[in-house]
């Protein structure tokens, strides 16, 4: 159990600058999830946290002391690999023991340690086995029991599930959130999947190009995101971005047609509505042109474009609706309450 | 090796299917004809090939030659020669894989001063066999007083870095991931390497070591130069040694017999390890 | 390429490099300086002075008619050895390929030879085609034939080839092996099926696909027949007769150590370490077998 700091951290390799300056408190037994795109420097995050990579500027703290300088070994951390890194010559036992023997620990604790994770990863018929008798999801555990075994401060999860079928990813999901509410400890987890991140999360590290654009809890992130990026990136499908004229309460979109808002700024702006915030009304001001439904079963997905214009438009109707009924030109509308303003510059949220 | 069989290979079938295996067996036949006289040869009596033609077919002396050979050979006894050639195909092999395989970990696995220009340096190795430096490398083995010796025998020929490219090759398709996990586990370098690296690399061990066994075992050229003394002979280059100057006649059945008996632990070491030895050459040369 | 991960420290990987450095430096760059080095000079005969000559040793290489000699016997060794061992592989390959199943068992015999040593195969080659017991020769001389390398050129040169080719043939035959066992068999079928017979086959489409372990066993073999076939030389003619098996690296030798010359053999084994040193370089551009740094 162990606080973590960042203190404006910031990364550069040779002259480039890829993360740039992130800032975070994370609390005992907190699950953050660093999650964006390929490429938004959410590992290279991970990785200044566990030692693998320096820090340029900033200060690392776990339990309020600084540990820039300190090898991983040394930070009491343990970490979760994508390719679950297990030594391909030694069998399961031997992989978990491995961090415990060199650190001396006697060998009867070593088994009894090993035993505990073993049999809460259901790992014990596997002990002796060698990693590539076992399948993806049993090697992943065992990635994980290696971590368990430690008794570490810090948790850190890097990419963990994205080599597993999603079906066997979706179970994973659940035991490592009810794994890391049981032990309770503190866990950095990265991925680029923002349901993962929204089921796992206590709280989320929204990145994109090395900026941290939102921290918050995941319900805070879908109901208020900071940014036109979080806006889009958490919830699927994307939240619709129109662009527009907001006077006097409402929004002029490009196309003529005005929607409610109630709130008094004025100027351009981007508007933000969910597809599963839009409802059919037909006095409604959202007039979409469909081309494409897609039937899933629990919802139905209706893919157009606002009508005059040829920007793209989502909705999403709960239940099942039959290919005849939609089509064709249709009239919704959404609750004020559920439109985001962006400023069209900046791309931050502009309260009400 | 890519797959073994072809099922229903073109035109396979019929008298061309007898034609490729009369056509493989010739090609083994004649292979091996020079080996079968030579082993003849070693299991004859001398009068019987010093007037030809040799009888083609293996005599009754097989026990009686070798011992002969083994035991007190022409100038020094072959049972020596074999001794010697085993340390020293040994020592090369060993010596070579040690050497190597710590070089190349350091290489692969660290950032040092003077990293770059090593690289460079033990690349130009690779150019020059022995043979190409023998008279200053003879002075050089002289002055340490090292002719006629198994260390002379044996370091001139593992300075050369084809094993430290060979191994450098394998550590990069070794996943990075296991090195940082085995760093979070607390494995400082030398322990990553003594418990994970090296198990990891025992078939690249195990290759390289039939090759340079064979390697170091057929040396001919640099044993016969620093040996002076026949009790130090390797046994490839002491067979020549055997032949006596002038016109005496050679004692045939006895260099035949160490002439087979040369070859002999190459033959089983590659017998044996064949699957290796085979996969460590096509993989070498990639 | 370089590996992302790398451990801190540098006086650990300094010391893991040492001992290589060491018998590097001292076994290998110290006297290829030296052969260098000495290649300058012509030392008097009871080795107490030497003079420096600039470029003198090799002006008088190139202008030796023994050494011109040398050459072309060298070129024309290197050739035959490479072209026998390497035809003999490939015509035995191709007949393995074609099996369905018993290819294994024909390379398990046939990779034997690469275990016998080139100066072996001298002595088991040399035995065979002695003047006086040599079973070949005699069945030769039972068919007319007076066979004599001792005082035939050509008959000398025959024989070193033949027994410097046959220990190679089966290191080529691998490599033809595992080059053609990789051509996918549907490109095969597929000429097969648009009539194309077994020659038309092998020359528009195996031969081809074939090309880059072809080049590859090319250099490999030239510098085989460079080098490693001192044995074969020394054991069976000893460089004759009058020399006219006398390869390059022979030369150094006998130059070096028989005739105590050491600035020339020197000299000699300078433009040697440049041949090779052109032929590595074609090597590693060519066959594409980059070292990435």
């Amino acid at each position: 159990m162990a606080t973590v700091s960042l203190n404006d951290i910031r990364k550069s390799f040779g002259a480039l600058e890829v993360i740039h300056g992130v800032n975070i408190d994370i609390n005992e037994g907190e699950f953050i999830v660093i999650v964006g795109p390929s490429g938004c420097g959410k590992s290279t995050l991970l990785r200044m946290v566990a030692g693998l990579e320096t820090v340029t500027s900033g200060e690392i703290q776990i339990n309020d002391i600084g540990v820039n300088h300190k090898e991983p070994m040394d930070r009491n951390i343990a970490m979760v690999f994508q390719n679950y890194a297990l030594y391909p010559h030694m069998s399961v036992f031997d992989n978990m023991a491995y961090g415990l023997k060199i650190a001396g620990t006697a060998k009867s604790e070593i088994t009894e340690r090993v035993a505990v994770a073993a049999k809460l990863l259901q790992l014990e018929p596997y002990l002796k086995r060698k990693p590539r008798e076992l399948s993806g999801g049993q090697r992943q555990r065992v990635a994980m029991g290696r971590a368990i075994v430690r008794k570490p401060d810090v948790f850190l999860f890097d990419e963990p599930l994205s080599n597993l079928d999603a079906k066997l990813r979706v179970q994973m999901r659940l035991e490592i959130k009810g794994l890391q509410k049981k032990l309770g400890i503190t866990s950095l987890y990265v991925t680029h999947d923002q349901v993962e991140a929204m089921t796992l999360a206590d709280r989320m590290i929204v990145m994109n190009e090395g900026v941290a654009e939102q921290i918050g809890a995941p319900l805070e992130v879908y109901e208020r995101p900071a940014t036109l990026f979080a806006a889009q990136f958490v919830g699927s499908p994307s939240m619709n971005i129109l662009s527009g004229t907001a006077k006097d309460g409402a929004v002029t979109l490009d196309n003529g047609s005005v929607i409610e808002t109630g709130t008094g700024v004025n100027g351009a702006v981007k508007i933000g509505i969910r597809p599963e915030h839009v409802v059919e009304d037909a006095n409604g001001s959202i007039v979409v042109n469909s081309a494409m439904s897609e039937p899933l079963g629990a919802n139905t997905l209706l893919h157009g474009h606002m009508s005059g214009t040829d920007t793209e438009f989502v909705v999403s109707l709960p239940g099942v609706h039959l290919e005849e009924s939609l089509g064709g030109e249709k009239r919704f509308s959404a609750p004020p309450s559920t439109i985001h303003l962006f400023d069209p510059e900046s791309g931050q949220r502009i309260s009400r | 090796m890519a797959q073994n069989s072809r099922s229903g290979m073109v035109e396979n079938r019929g008298s061309s299917y007898w034609l490729t295996h009369v056509g493989l067996i010739i090609g083994i036949l004649v292979i091996f004809f020079p080996i079968w006289v030579a082993f003849v040869a070693s299991t004859v009596t001398q009068p019987e090939i010093t007037s030809p033609p040799m009888p083609l077919w293996p005599g009754d002396r097989f026990f009686e030659n070798y011992r002969d050979a083994l035991v007190s050979g022409v100038n020094a006894p072959v049972a020596r020669m074999l001794a010697n050639s085993l340390v020293m195909a040994l020592g090369i092999a060993l010596g070579k894989i040690v050497i190597s395989i710590l070089s190349a970990f350091a290489i692969s696995y660290f950032k040092f001063p003077g990293r770059r220009t090593f690289f460079w340096l033990i690349f130009l190795t690779l150019m020059l066999p022995v043979e190409v430096r023998i008279v200053p490398t003879y002075e050089v083995v002289a002055g340490f007083g090292m002719l006629n010796s198994y260390s002379g025998l044996i370091f001139p020929l593992i300075a050369s870095a084809t094993a430290t490219f060979l191994f450098r090759q394998f550590f990069m398709t070794v996943p990075d991931e296991l090195a940082e996990a085995a760093r979070v586990d607390g494995a400082r370098p030398m322990r990553f390497f003594w418990d994970i690296l090296l198990p990891m690399s025992r078939t690249n061990i195990a290759a390289l070591f039939v090759i340079l066994f064979i390697y170091g075992w057929n040396q001919y050229l640099w044993p016969l130069l620093i040996t002076t003394d026949p009790s130090m002979n390797t046994i490839v280059m002491g067979i020549k040694q055997m032949f006596p100057s002038g016109d005496d006649i050679a004692d045939w059945p006895v260099i035949m017999a160490t002439s087979i008996l040369a070859m002999v632990p190459p033959v089983l070491v590659v017998i044996f390890m064949q699957k290796l030895f085979v996969r460590g050459l096509v993989d070498s040369e990639k | 390429m370089e590996k992302r991960v790398t451990f801190k420290g540098w006086w650990l990987p300094l010391l893991l490099i040492t001992p290589q450095m060491i018998v590097t430096i001292v076994f290998f760059f110290y006297p290829a300086g030296q052969a260098v080095w000495q290649s300058l000079f012509i030392a008097d005969p009871f080795g107490l002075k030497s003079q420096f000559v600039g470029l003198g040793n090799f002006e008088y290489l190139l202008g030796d008619p023994y050494y011109r000699a040398s050459f072309i016997t060298t070129a024309i060794f290197s050739s035959l050895v490479t072209i026998v061992s390497m035809g003999v592989a490939l015509y035995l390959a191709l007949l393995a390929d074609r099996l369905i199943k018993g290819a294994g068992t024909y390379r398990t015999l046939l990779i034997w030879p690469y275990a016998v040593a080139p100066a072996v195969a001298g002595v088991l080659w040399l035995f065979m085609f002695n003047t006086r017991v040599g079973v070949v020769s005699w069945y030769l001389g039972v068919l007319g034939y007076d066979w004599n390398y001792v005082l035939n050129e050509g008959e000398a040169m025959g024989l070193v080839v033949v027994a410097s080719a046959w220990g190679r043939i089966s290191y080529n035959f691998l490599f033809f092996l595992a080059g053609l066992q990789a051509i996918p068999k549907s490109l095969i079928e597929a000429a097969a099926i648009d009539g194309a017979g077994f020659w038309t086959r092998f020359r528009t489409i195996v031969f081809p696909l074939l090309s880059p372990t072809t080049f590859f066993l090319l250099v490999v073999n030239v510098v085989y027949a460079f080098f490693e076939t001192f044995g074969v030389i020394h054991t069976i003619t000893s460089g004759g007769p009058q020399q006219a098996t006398t390869i390059l690296v022979y030369k150094v030798y006998s130059d070096g150590f028989v005739g105590q010359d050491l600035g020339s053999s020197s000299a000699q084994s300078v433009i040697l370490l440049i041949m090779v040193g052109i032929l590595t370089i074609i090597q590693f551009k060519y066959i594409e077998r980059k070292v990435h740094y």
